[in-house]
């Protein structure tokens, strides 16, 4: 072979071993501000810096060739790139296929928008869906309801087409049909019926659809004693059982952030994953705009046990362990003066004068601030906060209750533990699962795969083969969200419709659970229409806002509602609440007994989505690792048991045992060691292989979120993570620009250094002329939380390749926008144990005086006249001599063929066509979507008129909830991106290098509270 | 010992030497010369169809606007191909029988779609929008050749990027506006044309090459006409080169 063995850097001896102390001197002694994206980087380990020097460190390097080799090479490039050039010869002939009936409304070519929604454990958002020709292509928040989309509900796109979805009715593992399927339940059914279904369950995700729900109480109706079980691994039992403590009741409570001006956060990562967080996130950051060098804004004061986004938001964080949340809060309720509530301890760590001062604050914005409890702390904690929200006036202007949404709530994990016992007595004859693979995730105490076996006939719909698949006796092939007719309601009850996007399920067998629960508990006849066919759900759906709609005209009524996504009207109204309280809260105690943290992951979230390829290669917005859940510690915690990043470590918890790897995490809290639930899979499809341990292996029904008493021992192996933390690392001063809003009146620019001296440039001067189009880009650092959603949007608007963990260890990740994050001072001071945090996406910078072109040998990098650094696929030769001269290291080079989807050639459907494509051996960047511009620019010219501001809308921007990322006309004075870039915050990165980067930032702004800071 | 090598082994020596000097010069010019003739571009090649459409009987004897069918061209990057119940609109009612239309009855019946070879094409990596070019007034046959003239459909040109650039490079010299109908947009102009020439109208010299096929080449006058339509329809000359226009 003509390569060497390929070396990997990585591997290096001393790999994550460094001394924590030393970090820690180093930072102490840091003069200024000092940001850092490692434990690595402060370290100096000899890792960072080959990261640093390098963008792809871990090259092969060609060996010694000889003469004759070379020109045998040389030779034979040269033949297959002439033979290139005869395509006629080589191709077949390609085919036209039009169409036998023109579908109306389309234009070929054209895209076209519908507007759908996507329900996660029982909660829906509206989406608009683009769709290319038939196949949809790509998923956006609905415009008409708010902007912005997450991560999680863009990528969920990709399960639709992936190749190892379940196609097929299946029995006891052998391929089966519907009719079969039908003829033995409807049979079981008739004979439980003169027990009024006294043997059957139906266990199904949450929802809060409204007509499912009524699908499920004309069954019951007929069926009187059937149980329906809504089960979910990520329940939110503990919010609802905190109501019936506070108020009595169980009630649903929205937070309306706009007009807040003090947050308190326990543990809430309201800006990412809570039920309504893109709307909190939009109404939050929102209202944290500053213009200019004044600025008056909302304060965050988060108390964290386990590491988010929120926290990485806040003004204030304090890591506090999740055991001691409860006397934090208790303290606070007693500081405030809650009635009925007692006890209540200062945990350490946590100064009683910066409590003092934001009870203080709180108090002076009585109805103007906000307590948010996370989901997953106990129902004490709820009710004592909902006690904080009352005595401070909240409730009924920041904080609103309402009837819960979703079906069941509050009670998931009680019907589980009751579902379990009766089939363990034999009780239960007849089982449908729909969804939600309870043999992998239910809680480990239930045992739920040995209980099974205990029912005669069971049933498991799902999208994979699952585990549960597995030991069910049926498995039968569920329908995406894409695929089917549906409705569902938000946070705050708003309905959301769903329509198909595709004119049949990709893969014909598959069925909506509401068509196959109708067809088996509905007498026939009751739908009328296509109710044999897969799409009965539409029929389901029809029927039920028929009857509900006081519309007279049902037919312009469900066009009209159908169109914009959504039911005019349906937000639920606020309910009163009377609060009575009577609670203890523990005294936070000497305890040192080490906690165990269980969370659902922030991509592939409980396990659903561990066969989602964009998910898995998604960098976990805190940790940048890829691929993999691990075991996360606190750097105090690492040094007390002497552990180093990606040791594996192994968990002991009542007897059960897990392994996995660890991973450093400043700002965690000590004695707590966080895992993230949902990997591990056993058996779901090839991309979830190997990846992550199953941490739900350890966890019990009595302790959901939060153990005491885990053991952590060394195994003495190592464990190789993908973390992108390091790669693409940049060297050069102020990258991050951050300072407290005092800062900004006396330094906007938040730079240490005031004058900046203009370098002699090589490049001619003032190229670009200021009239007519120049592209430019403004990330307002300030506005950012963080959260990933327009890395993902980028990766699915542009063809960006999955690669996988090895490659991604290599570097290799092909994002075209990353999000750095940073670490930096708390408080004016170096901390490793609690640094602030900092986000920053970079993506090609479009310079105009790019370093990256004039080193290219073959013109294939260049810049257009309206300022973009444009990328020549087909020209490229794959020297990397432009990487190696990109100071941003945003260039992504194909090093293998990435794109050819051997085994998963329905991802071709998946292809953006407006994107090309790119093969092996070519680089690729950003192109500031100038796939949108184009077709921008055609529309406008069409109709004879300039491009108006507003009009092309990139992908990232399109994504993000928060409006971080503008795009525009620079020349245009009036445009909002000319007008940012007049901002004194705005400033270039890596300025003194002179490349003139078109993308500039806006510097972030924090808000602390001076009492606190002093 | 006779000799090992004839007189004429000289000849066949020197032979060869010139071929070794001038072969690959040779092989070089031969290839290139193959890879732009019709053999490789199939410029000029009627393609077997399915079913032996004429544009000429269409277009030009019974004066079909080009938009009945290709009904997407004013409005997306694709032109479109005509449905089966497009073909069925007027085949439903004449040449019910004619077994050359089998194929069409058939799709029609059985909802399985016709298969038509692609005659014109650009590489994937080259985006190409027909709206704008019809829209700024460049007429079907500047890019597809002689199309009324065309029994079975053939490539009207290469398609190769030298040729695409030829326009983006100079587009006063394509560019042009119909005197004796003022007051059309260029949209109208460009279909106004075959108007014109099936009702057998007068033609300008461009307007006749345009509906042969032919190369034109324009007087300085009308470049400098074309440099005023450059700007009047908005073309931004300096920016129509650029990489991104096409390739992204």
């Amino acid at each position: 072979m003509l390569l060497d063995k390929e070396q990997d850097n990585m591997k290096t001896k001393n790999r994550g071993e460094f001394s924590l102390n030393t970090i820690r001197e180093k930072l102490a002694d840091a003069r200024g501000k000092t940001y850092w994206r490692s434990l690595n980087e402060i370290a100096e380990t000899e890792e960072f810096s080959a990261w640093l020097e390098d963008e792809f460190p871990n090259r092969s390097t060609l060996k010694q060739v000889d003469r004759r080799d070379f020109l045998r090479f040389m030779g034979a490039s040269i033949l297959m790139a002439s033979l290139g050039g005869c395509r006629s010869v080589f191709m077949e002939d390609q085919n036209f296929v039009p169409y036998v009936k023109n579908p109306e409304n389309m234009v070929p070519g054209n895209p076209l928008y519908y507007a759908t929604n996507h329900s996660l454990s029982g909660y829906a958002s509206s989406v608009l869906v683009r769709s290319d020709m038939g196949r949809p292509m790509k998923i956006d928040g609905n415009p008409a309801v708010g902007r912005g989309c997450n991560s999680i509900t863009q990528a969920s796109i990709l399960d639709m087409y992936d190749p190892d979805r379940s196609k097929q009715v299946l029995e006891k593992g052998v391929v089966s049909t519907w009719d079969a399927f039908f003829k033995e339940f409807r049979k079981a059914l008739e004979n439980s019926k003169s027990t009024g279904g006294s043997g059957v369950r139906v266990v199904t995700e949450f929802t809060g659809s409204p007509s499912f729900i009524a699908l499920m109480n004309k069954a019951k109706e007929l069926y009187p004693n059937m149980e329906w079980i809504s089960y979910e691994p990520v329940s939110r039992d503990n919010v609802f059982q905190g109501a019936m403590l506070a108020y009595g009741k169980k009630v649903e409570t929205t937070y309306h952030l706009k007009n807040a001006k003090t947050v308190v956060s326990f543990d809430a990562d309201f800006l990412e994953s809570m039920p309504g967080a893109l709307k909190m996130s939009a109404d939050f950051m929102g209202s944290r705009k500053v213009e200019g060098n004044k600025a008056d804004f909302n304060r965050l004061y988060s108390f964290e046990s386990a590491p988010s986004l929120t926290g990485a938001n806040a003004d204030h964080k304090w890591p506090v362990k999740a055991s001691e949340m409860e006397s934090l809060i208790g303290y606070i309720a007693g500081l405030l003066g809650v009635p009925g509530v007692s006890g209540g301890s200062l945990p350490d760590g946590v100064s009683s004068k910066a409590v003092d001062a934001m009870a203080k604050e709180l108090l002076a914005n009585k109805g103007k601030c906000a307590i948010i409890p996370s989901d997953f702390l106990s129902a004490k904690c709820h009710a004592v906060v909902h006690g904080l929200n009352q005595v401070l006036g909240n409730a009924g202007s920041t904080v609103v209750y309402t009837d819960p949404v979703v079906a069941g709530c509050g009670e998931s994990n009680n019907k589980m533990h009751q579902l379990v016992q009766e089939m363990n007595a034999k009780k239960v004859d007849v089982l449908l699962m729909f969804g939600n693979n309870p043999v992998f995730n239910a809680p480990a105490d239930f045992a739920f795969k040995d209980a099974l076996k205990n029912v005669p006939l069971k049933a498991y719909w799902g999208l994979h083969e699952d585990e549960t698949s597995k030991v069910s006796d049926w498995h039968l092939p569920a329908a995406h969200f894409l695929e089917v007719w549906s409705d569902g309601r938000d946070v705050d009850g708003s309905v959301y419709l769903g329509q198909p996007l595709i004119s049949a399920p990709l893969y014909s067998s598959c069925r909506s659970k509401d068509s196959i629960l109708a067809r088996l508990f509905l007498p026939s006849g009751t739908l009328k229409g296509k109710s044999e066919e897969p799409f009965a759900s539409e029929e389901v759906l029809k029927n039920y806002w028929e009857k509900s709609s006081s519309s007279n005209n049902f037919e312009s009524f469900w066009k009209r509602s159908l169109e914009k996504g959504l039911v005019g009207g349906t937000s639920l109204p606020s309910t009163s609440v009377n609060l009575n309280l009577d609670v203890h809260c523990k005294e936070s105690g000497s305890n040192n007994d080490l906690e165990l943290m269980f969370r659902p992951d922030p991509t592939v979230y409980d396990g659903r989505y561990a066969n989602n390829g964009w998910l898995q290669e998604l960098p976990k917005p805190l940790t940048k690792l890829t691929w993999d859940n691990t075991v996360q510690v606190s750097p105090k915690l690492a040094e007390k048991l002497n552990l180093n990043a990606e040791d594996v470590v192994a968990l002991t918890l009542s007897g059960r045992k897990v392994e996995g790897a660890v991973w450093i995490v400043p700002g965690m809290p000590d004695n707590s060691v966080l895992v993230h639930l949902g990997y591990g899979r056993v058996r779901c499809g090839q991309v979830s292989r190997d990846a992550g341990f199953d941490a739900y292996q350890l966890r019990s029904s009595d302790a959901l979120w939060n153990a005491t008493g885990v053991k952590i021992e060394k195994v003495g192996k190592k464990y190789d993570l993908a973390s992108t933390q390091m790669h693409q690392s940049m060297e050069g001063r102020d990258l991050v620009r951050s300072g407290t809003v005092a800062e900004l009146e006396k330094n906007p620019t938040f730079s240490p250094e005031h004058v900046h001296h203009k370098h002699m440039s090589m490049y001619p001067e003032d190229v670009f002329p200021d009239k007519g189009y120049q592209w430019a880009m403004v990330v307002d650092l300030n506005q950012c939380t963080g959260c990933g959603s327009c890395v993902t949007a980028c990766q699915v608007e542009n063809n960006i390749a999955v690669i996988g963990k090895d490659q991604t260890r290599r570097g290799r990740h092909m994002h075209w926008l990353r999000i750095d994050t940073y670490f930096g001072p708390r408080d004016g001071k170096g901390d490793l144990d609690n640094p602030s945090v900092h986000f920053q996406p970079i993506a090609c910078m479009h310079c105009e005086k790019a370093p990256c072109e004039p080193v290219c040998p073959v013109a294939a990098t260049n810049h257009s006249h309206e300022g973009l650094n444009q990328m020549v696929y087909n020209r490229c030769i794959g020297t990397r001599y432009c990487s190696n001269n990109c100071p941003y290291k945003v260039r992504k080079f194909n090093y293998l063929n990435f794109n050819d989807n051997w085994d998963f050639p329905t991802k071709n459907l998946l292809n953006n066509p407006r994107v090309t494509v790119r093969g092996r051996g070519v680089m690729e960047k950003c192109s500031y979507c100038v796939q949108r511009i184009n077709a921008a620019r055609i529309v406008a010219k069409r109709e004879n008129r300039e491009i108006k501001d507003g009009e092309v809308v990139v992908a990232c921007q399109e994504a993000c909830s928060t409006d971080a990322i503008t795009f525009g006309n620079k020349n245009d004075a009036n445009s909002a991106v000319s007008k940012m870039r007049k901002e004194p915050r705005n400033y270039l990165l890596l300025e003194e290098l002179n490349a003139v980067p078109r993308t500039t930032y806006l510097g972030k702004v924090r808000n602390p509270n001076p009492e606190i800071e002093a | 010992m006779a000799q090992i090598f004839k007189p004429s082994a000289n000849t066949v020596i020197r032979t060869v030497l010139f071929l070794v000097a001038t072969g690959p010069g040779i092989l070089g010019y031969l290839l290139s010369a193959y890879s732009r003739s019709p053999y490789n571009t199939k410029v000029g090649v009627p393609m077997d169809q399915p079913i032996p459409f004429s544009h000429r009987h269409h277009a030009y004897e019974l004066g079909i606007d080009c938009r009945n069918c290709h009904t997407s061209v004013e409005k997306s990057s694709f032109a479109g191909l005509p449905s089966t119940e497009t073909c069925m609109q007027c085949h439903s009612q004449i040449w019910t029988n004619s077994p050359l239309l089998e194929p069409l009855r058939k799709s029609y019946e059985t909802g399985v779609p016709l298969k038509w070879k692609v005659v014109n094409r650009v590489p994937d990596f080259v985006y190409f929008n027909h709206s704008i070019h019809v829209n700024r007034g460049i007429n079907c046959n500047q890019c597809h050749g002689p199309v009324q003239q065309m029994h079975m459909t053939w490539k009207g040109n290469s398609f190769e990027m030298i040729w695409c650039l030829n326009c983006h490079r100079e587009p006063e010299k394509f560019l042009y506006q119909d005197d004796s109908r003022p007051g059309l947009t260029p949209r109208e102009q460009v279909f106004n044309l075959y108007m014109k020439y099936q009702q057998g109208l007068p033609l300008s010299d461009r307007e006749r090459s345009l509906i042969l096929g032919r190369n034109y080449n324009p007087s300085s006058e009308e470049i400098f006409k074309g440099k005023e339509l450059v700007k009047e329809r908005g073309v931004q000359k300096d920016q129509l080169a650029d990489c991104s226009v096409c390739h992204y």
